[in-house]
């Protein structure tokens, strides 16, 4: 029941951003309106978490926010319906699987269904989750919410760096909203929001490879997703990984379907998918620069400030917001914020280098804590199916290397400036930070390589295809 | 038509992997313990008694444990991981390590207690709840 209620608590969030998702793409195809649901899902909850912050700001202690919350929702309806929004999808479905998509179809139920029980028996063991989970965000929202008009006491210099005080806020704001709407603080609220961000992971992955390839490509794609022990595992423990993981992947298939569709919302949308990474977690300012970069050169003689334009007016917002944070409240960061000296010495240990090279090297050999290596799996399906990029996605490709070469060199210049033991840091959270850069590069991955029903020739395709790159 | 073959062969084997691997991701949840065992909710009754005694519910309070007696013997992961504890059950209240506050906490088993006591006891004083537990109030503050 308590999982329900805090279900409910998130719902005025959530179709919010679902609003906010069909206001900005018009689009009525049923893969279109579930891609809707699951990235304005989180597009709501990001949403949600800033204002929550902004009126903490103006109201220190006030207890108004749901009313707010259900106000804004009732705007949106109010929107939708006079644009004539509001629809039910248009169901196209051929469903003729032959015995290869039964197989697959099969499998990938049955792996999704371990998956499901996998994540359960985490939320069971560990309610309140992993140590970075109480320690950081659950801290965090505990102050918000216990804190009354004290509430910006979680950014105090007096407590220790080891909670992290300077991190953003996204999870934290979104928990202690859900405590104030329901009117006491329940543990089920972080469970539940771990296990929406989860699914919004899953569902961005899949229903973006089907509208950009087929259902069995999806299928394929999520079965390899599904094996990754970093997902199941990290998902269920309330860190803020996996929500991180979920704005960046939404925003690198905004990306792709802009160049599809080429419809400025998509663009604007990609932007602030980006903004509310950047309010998960710090990792997710890095991959703010990297996209940045990767779409500046990507649209470098297709009329590129028009389109870097739409992408920054939807960054804009969380970015304003999080530079407020960071220059005017969070304390100093406890591996930048440390002595120039000190950082320039660690920058020239070429001892630190190579031990940061070999840490990379290994783990990315078994990715996401995969017992089998997933990178050596997928470059001999590569090599069997061929790849078949499209030229209408060059620009996404080009713009997604260049973001996951930036994530790289921004996480190893951190590994090498961190004031911290160099092992320890490695050891405790190279294979969280990696997991970042490897599901939207597992996106792009399925999206590059040819289509199961193209290369098996299970069905005729739909439509001549595409001239490749 | 080999070419078919290897590729009905390898989505077989990423089938026969992730299927392999996601029977072992299951099982590896049974190493997170007991579902009975929540240090979290063990450390929130723990400290129930002595959160209701302090005076102010935010604001700055000390800490101290085994770690900060000299001779006292502790584990450092240990240590760290209840400190943690503590300032996430206590939170609002700020937990800053030693006894500089005028009100502070002190987690010691009961021989580091000792030895504490016979250095710092006239200096504060001491309310004693179970579990190891001291609530120090600086004397004449």
């Amino acid at each position: 029941m308590s999982f329900l209620m805090s279900l409910a608590a998130f719902l005025p969030a959530m179709l919010s951003g679902i609003l906010i998702a069909e206001l900005l793409w018009d689009e009525k195809t049923l893969l279109a309106v579930l891609l809707k649901v699951c990235i304005g899902t989180g597009v709501g909850l990001g949403l949600s978490s800033l204002v929550f912050f902004l009126y903490l700001l103006a109201f220190p202690g006030g207890r108004l926010f749901p009313y707010i919350q259900l106000a804004a929702l009732a705007i949106l309806i109010w929107l939708a319906v006079r644009q004539g929004k509001l629809h039910f999808p248009r169901v196209d479905v051929r469903w003729k699987p032959g015995i290869w998509q039964a197989v697959i179809l099969v499998c990938a139920l049955v792996i999704v269904a371990l998956a499901i029980a996998g994540a359960a028996s985490v939320w069971t063991h560990r309610p309140f989750g992993t140590w970075d989970a109480f320690m950081i965000y659950d801290r965090s929202a505990r102050f918000v919410y216990r804190g009354g008009a004290s509430w910006t006491q979680t950014f105090s210099p007096d407590i220790d760096p080891a909670f992290h005080a300077d991190y953003p806020l996204l999870l934290s704001m979104d928990i202690a909203q859900a405590w104030d709407t329901l009117g006491h603080e329940s543990q089920s609220v972080p469970r539940v929001l771990g296990g929406v961000f989860m699914l919004i992971c899953a569902g961005v992955f899949v229903a973006g490879l089907t509208m950009l390839k087929s259902a069995w490509q999806a299928a394929v794609g999520l079965i390899v997703l599904m094996n990754t022990p970093f997902f199941i595992l990290s998902g269920p423990s309330q860190t803020a990984d996996v929500p991180l993981t979920a704005y960046i992947l939404s925003s690198v298939l905004l990306v792709f379907l802009f160049c599809s569709e080429q419809k400025p919302g998509l663009l604007v949308l990609a932007g602030l998918c980006a903004g509310l990474a950047a309010w998960t977690k710090n990792e997710g300012d890095v991959f703010v620069a990297g996209i940045l970069a990767g779409l500046f050169i990507a649209f470098l003689r297709q009329d590129i400030w028009r389109r870097i334009g739409y992408f920054m007016a939807g960054l804009a917002f969380p970015l304003v917001i999080i530079l407020y944070f960071k220059l005017f409240l969070a304390p100093a960061n406890d591996i930048l914020g440390t002595d120039a000296a000190g950082l320039i010495q660690r920058i020239f240990e070429w001892d630190r280098h190579l031990a940061i090279l070999r840490s990379f090297r290994s783990q990315i050999l078994v990715i996401g804590g995969t017992t089998i290596s997933v990178v050596l799996l997928l470059a001999l399906y590569a090599l069997v199916f061929g790849i078949t990029p499209k030229r209408v996605h060059r620009p996404a490709y080009v713009a997604v290397a260049i973001t996951a070469v930036v994530q790289a060199i921004g996480y190893y210049a951190i590994y090498l400036v961190t004031p911290h033991p160099i092992k320890w840091q490695l050891d405790f959270s190279l294979w969280r930070v990696l997991f970042h850069i490897y599901l939207p590069l597992l996106f792009v991955f399925f999206v590059l390589v040819t289509d199961i029903p193209q290369a098996l020739q299970l069905q005729r395709p739909a439509a001549p295809a595409e001239t490749a790159i | 038509m080999n070419l078919k073959w290897f590729q009905r062969g390898i989505i077989i084997l990423i089938i026969a992997a992730s299927l392999y691997a996601s029977v072992q991701n299951l099982l590896a949840t049974r190493s997170l313990g007991s579902v009975s065992d929540d240090p979290v909710a063990d450390w929130e009754k723990r400290f129930a008694q002595i959160k209701a005694k302090i005076p102010f519910e935010r604001g700055v309070i000390g800490y101290i444990s085994d770690a900060n007696v000299p001779g006292a013997s502790y584990d450092a992961a240990n240590d760290e991981g209840e400190y943690v504890l503590t300032q996430y059950v206590l939170a609002p209240l700020i937990i800053k390590r030693g006894t500089s506050q005028e009100w502070n906490i002190a987690n010691l088993d009961k021989a580091a207690f000792a030895v504490w006591s016979k250095t710092n006891g006239s200096r504060f004083e001491v309310t004693p709840f179970k579990g190891g537990l001291y609530l120090l109030h600086r004397a004449g503050s």
